[in-house]
C-alpha cells in the first residue's frame, strides 16, 4: 500500500477551547468558516471554468446548464462532500453519517424507496 | 497571499485547494490587521473606560476582554484559521506524499549526505512531544508512515499559508533581515561558524549562508522531520549548510568553537528553565568576540498591556505555553545569568530586508527603533526584534 492510499490524522490533540458561552456556538463558528472556505474555492473553479470555456467557444452557457455528471464523477462528488463534512463538523463531535445510510433514513420515514448507486 | 514556495519540494494543491489555502491566508490577513484593530479600538472606546482600574498588564486585559463579542469572534476566527491552516496544507501534501518522497530521496542522494546527522537516539523533549506546538497535528517531528519527512514539509507549507506572505518569499526574511543587520552594523565582524538552533526547516539558516558565504552554517533540531526535508530544501535551493539533530540545551560543539549562535522564534517554545540552559550553552560555545542573537516577540515590559495581551494569545490558545512566561522575564537578566557582560549585550529593531532596496535598508537600520504594537506581529508595519549579547 503506498502512501497515498493511508489515512492520517488532520486533527490537532487536546481539547478544543470554547470562546462563547455554549460550546456548540464554537462548532457553528467552525462549520461556517469552512463553508465560506469551500464556498470560495467553489466560486473560483467555477468562475475559471465558465470563462474557459466560454472563451474557447467550447461550450455555451445554455449548454452548462444542462450538463449532469455521470456517476464516477458522483462516487467522486459523494466521497469530497464527505470530506468536506469531516472538516466542517468536526468541532461538533459527531461522527459524519454517509450519504448513503443518510438516504435510507430518508427512504424509511417517507416509505419511498430510492435507488441508490453503492459508494 | 501564499505564493509558491521558491524549491522543488513545493507542492501545489488542485484548484479547489489552492483556493482553500487562498482563502485561509486571505482571512488571516483580514483577522491580524483589521479585526484585531478593530478589537483595539472597541477595547479602548467601551471597555477600558468601563473598567474600576485601568489594567497594569495583558493579563488584566485578557480577564476584562474575554467576555465580550468582539473578543470572541476574534479569538474563535483566529482559532479555526490557525486549524485550516494545516489542514489545509496536510490535504495536498497527502495527495502528492509518494511524489514527494521520490524527489526528496533525488535531492538528498545527489546532495552531500555528510551535511545532515541525524541522532536516532535523540531524545524528543516534551515541549515537542506531549503537545501539538502551533496546534499542528502531530507538532515538528511528525511522520506519516514511510514519509519520514512529513513534519518539515507540513511546517514548510503550513508557514507559507500561516503568513499571508509576510516571511518572504523564501520565509527566510526573518533570517535575511537579522543576519544583514549585523553585516552591515558591524562590518569587522566575519563569522566561521555559525549556528542556528531550533531551525526546523532551515528556511532562516540558509539566510545566514547566503550572507556570510565564507562561513560553516549549521541548523540543529530535535525533530528529524524537519532536517530531513530541510536538508533536501536547502540542497535544492543550492544552499551548502550542514543540518545536526541537536537539542539546544545540550550542544555537542566544544567551548569557544563557534562566532554565531542564533534563534529565531525559538526560545518562546522553551520553559524558562530550558531558556537559561540554552543562554548557558551559547556562552560556552562561543569564543570571545562572538555573537548570541534570538530574533524573538517583544518583552511584555516593553509593550502596552493591550499588546501585551494580544501578543499573549498565543499563549493561551495556540498551544504555545511557554510563550508568555518567556515573554514576562527580564531579557536581560537571562543574558547576565548565562555569563555575557552588561556592557556587551545587544538589542535591535530592524525592518523587513527582503521588502527593500539595500540601500533604503542600510538607511532604515541607521535610524535607532523603539518598540511598538507592530513589533513582531504579523500586520502592516511589521518589524523584527531580537536580543543578545557579544562574548
Amino acid at each position: 500500500m503506498s502512501n497515498t492510499d493511508k489515512v492520517f490524522t488532520l486533527d490537532t490533540r487536546g481539547k478544543r477551547p470554547s470562546f462563547f458561552n455554549a460550546p456548540e456556538t464554537d462548532a457553528v463558528m467552525t462549520a461556517l468558516l469552512e463553508t465560506m472556505s469551500q464556498l470560495w474555492a467553489t466560486r473560483n473553479q467555477v468562475r475559471t471554468l465558465e470563462q474557459l470555456l466560454i472563451e474557447k467557444s467550447v461550450i455555451t452557457r445554455e449548454e452548462l446548464e444542462r450538463f449532469d455528471f455521470n456517476t464516477s464523477e458522483k462516487t467522486k462528488d459523494n466521497q469530497a462532500m464527505l470530506d468536506f463534512f469531516s472538516d466542517a463538523f468536526r468541532a461538533m463531535g459527531a461522527s459524519v453519517q454517509s450519504i448513503d445510510s443518510r438516504q435510507k433514513d430518508v427512504d424509511e420515514a417517507q416509505g419511498s424507496n430510492t435507488k441508490r448507486v453503492k459508494t | 497571499m501564499p505564493a509558491p514556495l521558491k524549491h522543488s519540494l513545493y507542492v501545489k494543491g488542485n484548484s479547489e485547494q489552492a483556493s482553500k489555502q487562498t482563502f485561509v491566508s486571505g482571512l488571516r490577513g483580514f483577522l491580524l490587521n483589521d479585526m484585531a484593530a478593530a478589537m483595539k479600538e472597541r477595547y479602548i472606546s467601551d471597555i477600558e473606560p468601563t473598567m474600576a482600574q485601568i489594567p497594569e498588564n495583558g493579563e488584566e486585559v485578557h480577564e476584562a476582554i474575554k467576555g465580550t463579542g468582539v473578543f470572541k469572534f476574534y479569538s474563535s476566527m483566529r482559532y479555526n484559521t490557525q486549524e485550516m491552516v494545516w489542514r489545509s496544507a496536510l490535504r495536498p501534501l497527502h495527495r502528492s506524499m509518494d511524489k514527494l518522497s521520490q524527489r526528496i530521496d533525488v535531492v538528498s542522494a545527489n546532495g552531500d549526505k555528510s551535511k545532515l546527522t541525524l541522532n536516532p537516539n535523540q531524545h524528543i523533549p516534551k515541549n515537542v512531544s506531549a503537545i501539538d506546538v502551533h496546534l499542528a497535528p502531530g507538532s515538528y517531528h511528525r511522520e506519516d508512515g514511510s514519509a519520514d519527512w512529513m513534519g518539515g514539509a507540513l511546517y514548510d507549507h503550513g508557514l507559507n499559508i500561516f503568513s499571508f506572505g509576510m516571511m518572504g518569499e523564501n520565509l527566510d526574511d526573518i533570517g535575511q533581515s537579522m543576519a544583514q543587520y549585523i553585516a552591515r552594523k558591524f562590518h569587522d565582524f566575519s563569522p566561521s561558524i555559525i549556528l542556528d538552533l531550533g531551525c526546523t526547516v532551515g528556511h532562516n539558516t540558509c539566510a545566514w549562508k547566503l550572507t556570510f558565504p565564507d562561513a560553516e552554517v549549521t541548523g540543529i533540531d530535535v525533530a528529524s522531520a524537519c532536517l530531513k526535508y530541510g536538508h533536501a530544501r536547502a540542497l535544492d535551493q543550492g544552499v551548502d549548510i550542514n543540518f545536526k539533530q541537536m537539542d539546544a540545551t545540550a550542544l555537542d560543539f566544544s567551548d569557544n568553537s563557534v562566532d554565531v549562535v542564533f534563534s529565531s522564534m525559538f526560545l518562546h517554545e522553551l520553559s524558562v528553565k530550558d531558556i537559561r540552559k540554552v543562554m548557558a550553552e551559547a556562552h560556552r560555545v562561543l569564543r570571545p568576540g562572538g555573537l548570541m542573537l534570538h530574533m524573538e516577540l517583544p518583552p511584555n515590559d516593553s509593550l502596552s498591556p493591550f499588546d501585551a495581551f494580544y501578543l499573549d494569545w498565543d499563549a493561551y490558545y495556540n498551544n504555545e505555553p511557554y510563550y508568555k512566561s518567556f515573554r514576562d522575564q527580564d531579557f536581560t537578566q537571562l543574558r547576565l545569568d548565562a555569563g555575557f557582560k552588561a556592557e556587551r549585550l545587544i538589542e535591535l529593531i530592524t525592518p523587513q530586508y527582503t521588502y527593500m532596496d539595500s540601500a533604503a535598508y542600510s538607511q532604515a537600520i541607521d535610524v535607532e527603533q523603539g518598540f511598538d504594537g507592530n513589533t513582531g506581529r504579523l500586520a502592516e508595519g511589521l518589524q523584527w526584534f531580537g536580543f543578545g549579547a557579544w562574548k
